[in-house]
């Protein structure tokens, strides 16, 4: 796959000093911080506060209005021993984000190759699929989701009118299909992924393409041999992107249900803000965000060690 | 990986031996105690409050309609009292709760604040607002057109910290011409249960010519009214009134009364007299005006607010009747809650021209005719009869007016404002309905679970 | 048959089901659309009808009045404002940062890396309240500095994006620089960063979209209705608990999704013109 090595035979009388080179051009700690100075003053000037509190915050008891009161691990304890409905919305979480990160990124993906060329049809076609994504959690979206899914909704008549189904259905009401329907909505705006691999395709050297033509390799050929290699740093970035982006699900489960029905669509986070906000447990919350970070921190972890197995970069 | 996660351990751990450095700073912003300051600038005789200059800060939520009624009725204000100018911050409901959150972490709450009674004990036990008693007491503002039970649910641990700007009550709406057309009268307010079982049979055997689903949509609001008054009816309340984290009642009791709740509620939906659950709670999330007494599918809709009437007459297109609740006996349990409440935070710098402004809100009929009764029914008797003779004769407003006042006479007092795990108790008792609707739990093992859940619940939230 | 034709039906076969498929993604918005030149009354009374019974401008007029005599230019230009500048410090600063993080090679590298990417984790949720303290004690409440400034200090999902798309650029390109003679941060002007195109423009398009629906921000620093942003003004027409205009709220809401469409086609051209035809000659 590495596909630079044959276009770059200009460099390839250049190869045998490449790593006393490298060496030195990459043995420069003051241009690297340079390079990362506005990071680390932006994280000084604005996150670190904010972060160490919060965590602060966690080891205390803190209705969000008096003054905290330190009370050392009982929170996270609380957490996973004494609160079923935190274990629930653990679980939901998990479901959420396993079913929805593959299929977001699939159709992501489907839509980005159909759509990558130009032309003012095609243009027009990847607006619409993109549309979707830019009304996020609007308050539009969040009446017609109910309108297409209610009780008395344009689905329940589909499904009745050709006979699928005998009596009208809540599915955003019902226990059994609430998160399903907060699911499509979140698949529903796959525009970001699908911009993310469009921009990446476009990198794709065409005379790779042209190279395997001559060779006579087919269209799937192709895609498994050229496109996929050259796309994985894109995949890997959208991948843990989404899945961060679904343990941080918010939006779209509470404008649409407030994690009802019978704490069926309880996702993590709109958990931890109905403790912060409404039941005044602003500490407890804060635990639950912290061993949020450390869970999802594992887990993107565990995506970058296996980097080095799938993901092909320019260095190689 | 390896590395990877260790860093990451290493990072959290510097974090958080930082983060014990910090701690000591992060006491600091939550705001002192803050009493006595404001009893030094009561009764300070240098002539009447509007005389000094103040510039006061007005936060609220709510609709279109209300920030351009509020508006008006400040600029009514200003032109009289030109000393004092109000610069409104008004906002949604969505994330008001958190922006006063952080707002009062920083000592920078508004002078004036619009309050819910959800909220309204933890800002008092946090001295984040003040006692509004001395000002009563010196004259600045005037209660004396108001009966004491109108605002009496502003008081928290024997400080007014708040007054009521509208009262509200829930009621039944009911959609006349369909009753009509089924040949059943209109239900007085004293109708039982057992009658309305009997006017829901009714209009279920007309179901097809009527063209309803249900005869009664009943909101999520409903069960926690019929909470509220099986336990009223008994002489009891659902929560400690100590102000503890704890129910009113020991479970043996409580058992009994809400085993045959549920018992009564799975009945009503398995006969098609209320909408199922699921029906329900989409409603409970979609806002009245999606109820499907809107659509004509039912022709009952019981447990809205009287204030939200207006908003389903415009939507449906057709004025409702209201009526009281139904309960056991033709005793009500209904009472009057406030609609929402003015208080003044306690770094105000000007506490009596808010304390003034307040009390021009209530009383000033100028103001009023601006605010045209949209947070509720004024409190003050004279304020409201001035506003009712403006209304037309079949406006729903009219309607709304004399059903509150029919109430009014008749009402229980209000419960203290609830416990801080009322939010989650709340959602634990909807999900024992449903396992004993939905899933076919027996009563007895649902209440068993709702019961170990809320006691889990009430320690965390101690 | 022949293999012309083929190709043609095969064509129209492919067009009528992607057609099919795009009227079930832009439902929603077609239905806020038509809803915008609904009643209150058609809005609630016929809830699956996509069309309106009758016609009804009145909901652009009210709506766009606005809020106790503040209208809904001002909305706009302070979201149009903020946008402008919030995303230029965005984009800027996160491919510097990247870059940095791609192709240099210093110590502490991995741990800052980790900390950015931990930074992505945070629910925003529970740093309402510590952060307005912060953003208190600079005097920044009631302005747009908490807005604007954080993001010229580099937002991790850009930095990360950048620094996949120029960790895929061949090295030798550096390499080759540099025994020309360039420095790095020449390499980093006039090399990498035209190559990162792609990568930029899909930062902007994303910057834009959620600087200019991000409400929790503006709603909680904000206290000046003369300072609001669209998307704070969107949320007031709206009460759960009162009477609301939802045929004005959705007038406003396709207002404001237009400038973010005009956007995404405008930009979006950028991004594909010359796929699989130019490409990277290394």
């Amino acid at each position: 796959m590495r596909y630079k090595r044959s276009e770059s035979s200009v460099l390839k009388n250049k190869k045998q000093c490449s790593s006393s080179l490298r060496r030195r051009i990459y043995n420069e700690n003051i241009v690297g911080y340079v390079f990362i100075a506005p990071f680390i003053i932006g994280f000084l000037v604005f996150t670190v506060y904010p972060l160490l509190s919060s965590l602060y915050l966690s080891f205390t008891k803190f209705s969000g209005l008096g003054t905290p009161e330190w009370i050392g691990l009982l929170n996270y304890k609380r957490m996973f021993f004494l609160d079923p409905r935190y274990i629930k919305s653990l679980k939901v979480t998990f479901v959420y984000v396993f079913i929805y990160v593959p299929l977001r990124l699939t159709f992501a993906l489907i839509v980005a190759m159909l759509f990558k060329a130009g032309g003012r049809i095609i243009a027009a076609y990847r607006t619409m699929f993109y549309l979707p994504s830019v009304i996020g959690g609007s308050v539009a979206v969040a009446v017609v989701w109910r309108q297409l899914w209610g009780y008395d909704g344009v689905i329940n008549r589909f499904l009745i009118s050709i006979g699928l189904m005998e009596e009208q259905f809540s599915f955003i009401g019902s226990k059994e299909t609430a998160l399903m329907t907060i699911i499509i909505l979140a698949i529903w705006q796959f525009g970001s992924p699908m911009l993310v691999f469009i921009a990446g395709l476009k990198d794709i050297p065409m005379s790779l393409y042209e190279a395997a033509t001559v060779d006579g390799a087919n269209g799937w050929k192709k895609f498994w041999k050229i496109t996929m290699p050259c796309l994985t740093p894109i995949i890997f970035f959208n991948l843990v992107n989404q899945l961060i982006s679904g343990f941080m699900a918010f939006t779209q489960a509470f404008i649409i249900t407030r994690g009802g029905p019978n704490d069926a669509t309880m996702l993590y986070v709109v958990y931890l803000y109905e403790k912060s906000f409404t039941t005044f447990q602003m500490g407890y919350g804060s635990a639950m965000a912290w061993v949020l970070i450390v869970i999802v921190s594992i887990l993107t972890a565990i995506l970058f060690s296996t980097q080095n197995k799938w993901v092909y970069y320019g260095n190689e | 990986m390896k590395k990877w996660i260790s860093l990451v351990i290493v990072a959290v751990m510097v974090l958080s031996l930082a983060a014990c450095g910090t701690s000591g700073s992060s006491n600091q912003q939550t705001p002192k105690d803050v009493d006595g300051e404001t009893s030094a600038t009561v009764g300070s005789n240098d002539g009447a409050p509007y005389d000094t200059k103040a510039e006061l800060r007005m936060i609220w939520w709510g609709s279109q309609t209300r920030h351009d009624y509020t508006q008006a009725a400040i600029n009514v204000f200003q032109d009289a009292y030109p000393n004092i100018t109000i610069t409104p911050e008004f906002t949604a409901w969505d994330a008001y709760w958190e922006k006063l959150a952080a707002m009062s972490a920083s000592k920078n709450l508004p002078d004036i604040l619009q309050h819910d009674y959800k909220y309204i004990t933890q800002y008092t036990n946090n001295n984040l607002i003040i006692d509004l008693f001395p000002y009563v007491e010196s004259g600045v503002i005037d209660l004396s057109d108001c009966p004491e039970s109108t605002w009496a649910g502003g008081i928290v641990k024997d400080k007014l910290v708040g007054i009521n700007l509208g009262m509200n009550t829930a009621s039944v709406m009911i959609d006349a011409e369909m009753f009509e057309k089924a040949g059943i009268p209109i239900p007085e307010d004293t109708w039982t249960i057992a009658e309305y079982n009997e006017i829901c049979d009714k209009l279920l055997a007309k179901k097809d010519e009527l063209g309803i689903d249900f005869a009664d949509q009943s909101g999520k609001n409903a069960f926690n009214e019929q909470m509220q008054f099986a336990f009223r009816e008994k002489g009891m309340w659902f929560y400690n009134q100590d102000g503890s984290e704890s129910f009113g009642w020991d479970k043996e009791t409580g058992k009994q009364i809400i085993v045959e709740l549920l018992k009564r509620e799975k009945e009503n939906i398995e006969k098609k007299r209320t909408a199922p659950l699921a029906v329900r709670d989409e409603n409970d999330v979609n806002g009245p005006e999606s109820g499907l007494i809107v659509k004509g599918k039912t022709a009952i809709n019981t447990a809205n607010w009287s204030n939200q009437a207006k908003a389903l007459t415009n939507a449906a297109g057709k004025n409702f009747v209201l009526v009281a609740l139904p309960s056991e006996t033709t005793t009500k349990m209904q009472y009057i809650k406030p609609s929402q409440f003015l208080s003044v935070s306690s770094n105000s710098q000007y506490p009596e021209q808010a304390a003034f402004f307040i009390s021009e809100f209530t009383n000033n009929i100028d103001m009023n005719k601006e605010l045209k009764g949209e947070r509720g029914v004024p409190i003050s008797d004279v304020v409201r009869e001035a506003l009712a003779s403006s209304f037309e004769e079949d406006s729903i407003d009219k309607a709304v007016f004399e059903f509150v006042g029919r109430m009014a006479p008749i009402a229980n007092q209000i419960w203290r404002p609830e416990p801080n795990a009322n939010g989650a108790i709340i959602v634990l008792y909807h999900n024992m309905l449903k396992s004993v609707v939905d899933d076919g739990m027996s009563p007895e093992e649902a209440f068993e679970n709702f019961y170990a859940q809320a006691m889990v619940e009430f320690e965390m939230a101690k | 048959m022949n293999y012309t034709t083929k190709k043609i039906i095969k064509k129209i076969i492919f067009h009528v089901f992607i057609l099919a498929i795009c009227m079930l993604m832009i439902y929603p918005i077609l239905y806020m659309f038509f809803g915008s030149f609904k009643t209150q009354q058609d809005i609630f009374q016929n809830p699956t009808s996509l069309f309106p019974e009758k016609w009804h401008f009145k909901n652009y007029v009210n709506g766009w009045k606005g809020f106790g005599g503040t209208t809904f230019s001002t909305f706009f230009k302070n979201s149009i404002f903020i946008t402008i500048i919030a995303v230029f410090g965005q984009v800027a600063s996160s491919a510097v940062i990247a870059y940095g993080f791609a192709r240099c090679r210093f110590k502490g590298k991995t741990i800052w890396f980790s900390i950015m990417i931990i930074t992505m984790l945070m629910p925003q949720q529970v740093l309402i309240i510590p952060q307005y303290i912060m953003f208190n004690s600079f005097g920044w409440v009631n302005t747009w500095l908490p807005l604007i400034m954080p993001g010229f200090f580099g937002y991790p999902f850009f930095i990360f994006l950048v620094y996949q798309f120029i960790r895929r650029l061949p090295e030798e390109l550096d390499e080759s620089a540099y025994i020309d003679g360039c420095s790095k941060y020449t390499i980093f002007f006039r090399i990498v960063l035209p190559l990162i195109k792609p990568a930029l423009i899909t930062s902007m398009i994303f910057a834009t979209y959620w600087k200019w629906d991000d409400f929790f921000g503006p709603m909680i620093y904000l206290t000046d209705i003369k300072k609001y942003t669209i998307s704070v003004a969107l949320k007031m027409f709206t009460d759960p608990a009162a009477q609301s205009d939802w045929g004005a709220a959705y007038a406003m809401a396709c207002l404001s999704l237009a400038p973010v469409v005009i956007i995404f086609f405008t930009f979006q051209k950028y991004l594909v013109e010359g796929i699989s035809t130019t490409g990277l000659k290394g």
